[in-house]
């Protein structure tokens, strides 16, 4: 058993150790070990079926744990689910709107899940809708909202109660830019309020943008963890040269300091300097070409790209 | 080891999930109140004039108008509370994922699944209450204790409201149900709605008193004419029995579902 005097003493939001989770003979988590610290934003990154939202379900007590342990704010998923769900906000990754009832209703619905007073509910909800930029959309029916308002609707309710942990699958996949960057803007600012965030997503962009530390995984494993800046240091040299179209080509080795990849018809060249890839460049003057500096888009193709070739 | 599910419903979860049903049915409340209120109460003043007309009241100890009322309208409340715990539950557990969402917060299996499956009953209680005060007007209900039927009808749904639920929560295609409503709907011929049990064959009797539904049937028909004796304990004793049984039934198999 954990108690909350054990909440206050360990600096851990979450905190998994060997977490596993097998449906059937496929295992989607495989003891995974990591811990996520209060107050920080957290991201996971991988390809499609790497394990993401089942261990972010498995952080909010939707699916049980096959193995390991997991404690959020120190109660464990396997016995405290009632505290550790009213301490937590969950955007799932498919929409799960109430499409019985109008906009605002969907948040005061909520609300009596979480045993939150009439009356405080209705202005908490119009605060929500506002804050989200849906503050003239109170009586509309679900459906006729926009991909994005749902979205953003369901950023809402998962705010509903409050939460010290916020998690987020895929939030923004779908949103416009705009949606996007402005979404960005409340995560930042719910960050700033001390909620830890742990996100999930495919743009290699929003997870440089908001997370303070991150994982790639693949197949339930973590490949690596770090900050942002750190992961591209330590995995990719600064610049890179990526020539386009070279189906059935092979890459050249040009210099011991040049590290060359393959990614579909797409060479790339990863080098700590500029004057290292320029004349590799020169030597395919009728291809399309670019240098740019590494991201970790770099990162995550060559962690996740060597992981499926094993 | 067994435990039993029923212990671990939490009442104001339970009425949450409740609520969220009625808000939603509240809006709607024009269609959902009176059209399927039409039909049983011609029914029963057809069945009761017309067939009532063939029968001597000596038969049956009673009018054959009151006879079927007791029938017809547990009948009305029970198929009302299976459509609830079947399409209407699978609707919201498959295609709106209602009840992933609310698993998302600190309302347990448990109660969600006592909250649906309440849902359905009162869904019967409520409609045998109004088709009982046009009823009244009709002079079918001969006792004051009639005013307790809606209680026994809202405690015998709960147990069929149960299976119909078990089942719900058992399927992958909403074309399982096939197979269900031809069952649930075949026992409603039998479950001495329309004539007495014990003009069936000894085989179908025995199948048919196995049915909680011919218990509550019998049970309302006592409540109506005001002759309550030891049968009339015993039907009471079944019904609560069955609910508590297969009430217990569904919510394990809804946490295996949304858990397993
Ligand atoms: N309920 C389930 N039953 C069986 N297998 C499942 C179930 N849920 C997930 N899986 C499997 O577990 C693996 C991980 O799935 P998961 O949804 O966690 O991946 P993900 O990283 O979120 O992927 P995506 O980026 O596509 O959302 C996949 O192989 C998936 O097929
Ligand atoms: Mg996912």
């Amino acid at each position: 058993m954990t108690s909350s005097a054990e909440m206050s003493a360990s600096p851990y939001a979450i905190e998994g150790s060997r977490v596993v989770k097998k449906y059937g003979d496929l295992t989607a988590v495989d003891e995974m070990d990591f811990t996520i610290k209060r107050g920080e934003a957290f991201g996971l990154l991988g390809p499609n079926g790497a394990g993401k939202s089942t261990l972010m379900r498995m952080i909010y007590c939707r699916t049980p744990l096959t193995s390991g342990s997991l404690l959020v704010e120190g109660w464990d998923v396997g016995q405290d689910q009632k505290k550790i769900k009213a301490l937590v906000g969950v955007v799932p990754q498919e929409n799960n709107l109430d499409p019985d009832l109008n906009v605002i209703d969907n948040l005061k619905v909520y609300a009596r899940y979480f045993r939150i007073p009439a009356h405080q509910a209705q202005s908490l909800a119009e605060d929500l809708l506002a804050f989200i930029g849906l503050g003239d959309k109170k009586y509309a029916a679900v459906e006729a909202l926009s991909g994005g308002m749902k979205r953003r609707l369901i950023v809402a309710r998962a705010l509903m109660n409050g939460p010290k942990i916020l998690v987020l699958d895929e939030p923004t996949t779908g949103l416009d830019p705009h949606v996007r960057h402005d979404l960005w803007d409340r995560l930042r600012e719910l960050r700033r309020r001390q909620i830890t965030i742990l996100l999930s997503t495919h743009y290699m962009e929003e997870a440089q943008e908001l997370c303070d530390r991150l994982i790639i995984m693949d197949r339930g494993k973590i490949l690596a963890s770090g900050k942002p800046k750190e992961l591209i240091r330590l995995n990719v040299s600064n610049f890179v040269l990526e020539i386009h179209e070279m189906d059935g080509l092979k890459p050249l080795v040009s210099h011991p300091e040049v590290t060359p990849g393959v990614h579909g018809a797409t060479h790339y060249y990863f080098a700590p300097s500029l004057e290292l890839l320029t004349p590799l460049m020169n030597q395919y003057p009728h291809r399309q070409s670019l240098i740019r500096p590494s991201n970790l888009e770099d990162v995550f193709l060559k962690l996740t790209g060597r992981s499926r070739l094993e | 080891m067994w435990s039993c599910s029923l212990g671990q419903i939490n009442g104001v979860d339970a009425l949450a999930v409740w609520r969220r049903n009625y808000d939603v049915n509240l809006r709607l409340w024009r269609a959902e109140v009176f059209p399927p209120l039409l039909e049983p109460t011609v029914s029963i003043v057809a069945f009761g004039w017309g067939i009532g007309s063939l029968i001597a009241a000596e038969t049956l100890e009673m009018p054959y108008l009151t006879f079927v009322a007791a029938g017809i309208l547990v009948v009305t409340g029970v198929i009302r509370a299976i459509l609830e715990c079947t399409y209407g539950a699978y609707f919201r557990m498959v295609y709106q994922s209602t009840y992933d969402a609310i698993l998302s917060t600190p309302i347990g299996v448990e109660s969600l699944g006592a909250g649906e499956i309440l849902w359905g009953a009162s869904k019967a209680a409520f409609d045998s209450l109004l088709i009982m005060l046009i009823l009244f007007a009709f002079g079918v209900l001969h006792s004051p204790m009639s005013l307790l039927i809606p209680l026994v009808i809202l405690l015998g749904a709960t147990g069929l409201a149960s299976i119909a639920f078990a089942y719900t929560v058992s399927i992958s295609s909403i074309y399982q149900y096939n197979y269900f409503i031809a069952l649930a709907f075949s026992s409603l011929w039998i479950c001495g709605a329309y004539f007495p049990v014990d003009r069936l064959p000894l085989a179908l009797q025995y199948l048919s008193w196995s049915l909680p539904i011919t218990s509550v049937v019998a049970l309302s028909r006592d409540l109506m004419t005001g002759r309550l004796d030891f049968w009339s304990l015993l039907q009471a004793f079944w019904i609560l029995i069955s609910s508590l049984v297969f009430s217990d039934l569904a919510l394990r198999r809804l946490a295996k579902r949304m858990y397993g």
